[in-house]
């Protein structure tokens, strides 16, 4: 995989997790919707493998994926808020 | 408790720093209707709500509040890079800069700094409640008052994302309400506070 790719798979990242969580406020107030319950496992089960993947390719997305083999990218790979090449 | 992930809710890439619109977004931040006051608001209101699921609302919106809070943060750092004195000047954010440099810090557009008196928590559901309806609108009509000075799509972009998180929310608060309401007498709603004076726990 390479840069074009990760920028890919963060941004599908986003999408999914974001369709997740805006599903888990619908599942707050209507915990027995057979549809949103369905349609929550899907991204749920979508964000896992994902956000497995970009940490095992690129960089830890959360502490359970933190990188400890050699070298500790948690900190020293990019945080969200700076700008490309800084 | 809370786990960090590092990514942002929604993409923020701003190309061009714009010191102005720095200097009006940073209300989001600390301001008012900010989105400071809006975590604070709905993860303080969670240890007098009695009702499971309303608890789970408030929990889930005031975590994506945090998440939102980092978005415009960004967005203010993303305008305030590789700032030149000659712009700081050009772009009216002396002020600012004077005392935060190009530092993030919890302010309204006018400089008045973030207060607790921006939200309320008065341990009563159904006054909780009815608070976090009115500050989604007027977290939305702040976004709505941004988006008309705001040009650049890099710009607009993520705040039309914030801007619509808001009317989600005020929907899910609107439904959170009525199951608060469908625990109480539908005779007299207010008959009592179902927070302090029918206690189990």
């Amino acid at each position: 995989m390479n840069q074009y790719d990760q920028k890919k798979l963060l941004s599908y990242i986003d999408a999914v997790s974001f369709a997740m969580y805006d599903t888990l406020l619908y599942l707050d107030t209507h915990p027995s919707d057979k549809k949103a319950l369905k349609a929550f496992e899907e991204y749920q089960s979508a964000r896992k493998k994902a956000v497995r993947e970009y940490s095992q390719y690129f960089e830890p997305l959360t502490l359970d994926y933190a990188d400890n083999r050699t070298h500790f990218t948690w900190a020293t790979s990019p945080w969200p808020w700076q700008k490309e090449g800084c | 408790m809370w786990n960090y992930e590092k990514r942002l809710e929604y993409p923020v890439r701003i190309k061009k720093n714009d010191p102005r619109l720095a200097k009006i977004i940073i209300s989001q931040y600390g301001g008012p209707n900010g989105e400071i006051g809006a975590s604070m608001r709905y993860l303080s209101q969670r240890f007098a709500m009695p009702y499971k699921e309303v608890c789970g609302v408030l929990t889930d919106i005031g975590t994506e509040e945090l998440a939102h809070l980092e978005m415009v943060a960004t967005i203010v750092h993303q305008l305030t890079s590789d700032l030149t004195p000659e712009q700081v000047v050009a772009g009216g954010f002396e002020a600012y800069y004077t005392d935060h440099t190009t530092g993030i810090w919890a302010t309204n557009a006018s400089g008045e700094p973030y207060t607790a008196d921006f939200f309320q928590s008065i341990g009563d559901p159904i006054a909780d409640l009815n608070e976090n309806l009115a500050a989604e609108q007027k977290a939305r009509v702040t976004y709505d008052n941004l988006l008309r000075l705001i040009k650049d799509p890099d710009v607009r972009d993520p705040i039309a994302f914030l801007r619509e998180r808001e009317v989600v929310h005020y929907q899910r608060f609107g439904e959170a309400l009525r199951r608060v309401q469908d625990h109480l007498d539908s005779k007299n709603f207010y008959a009592f506070n179902p927070a302090f004076d029918c206690k189990k726990c």
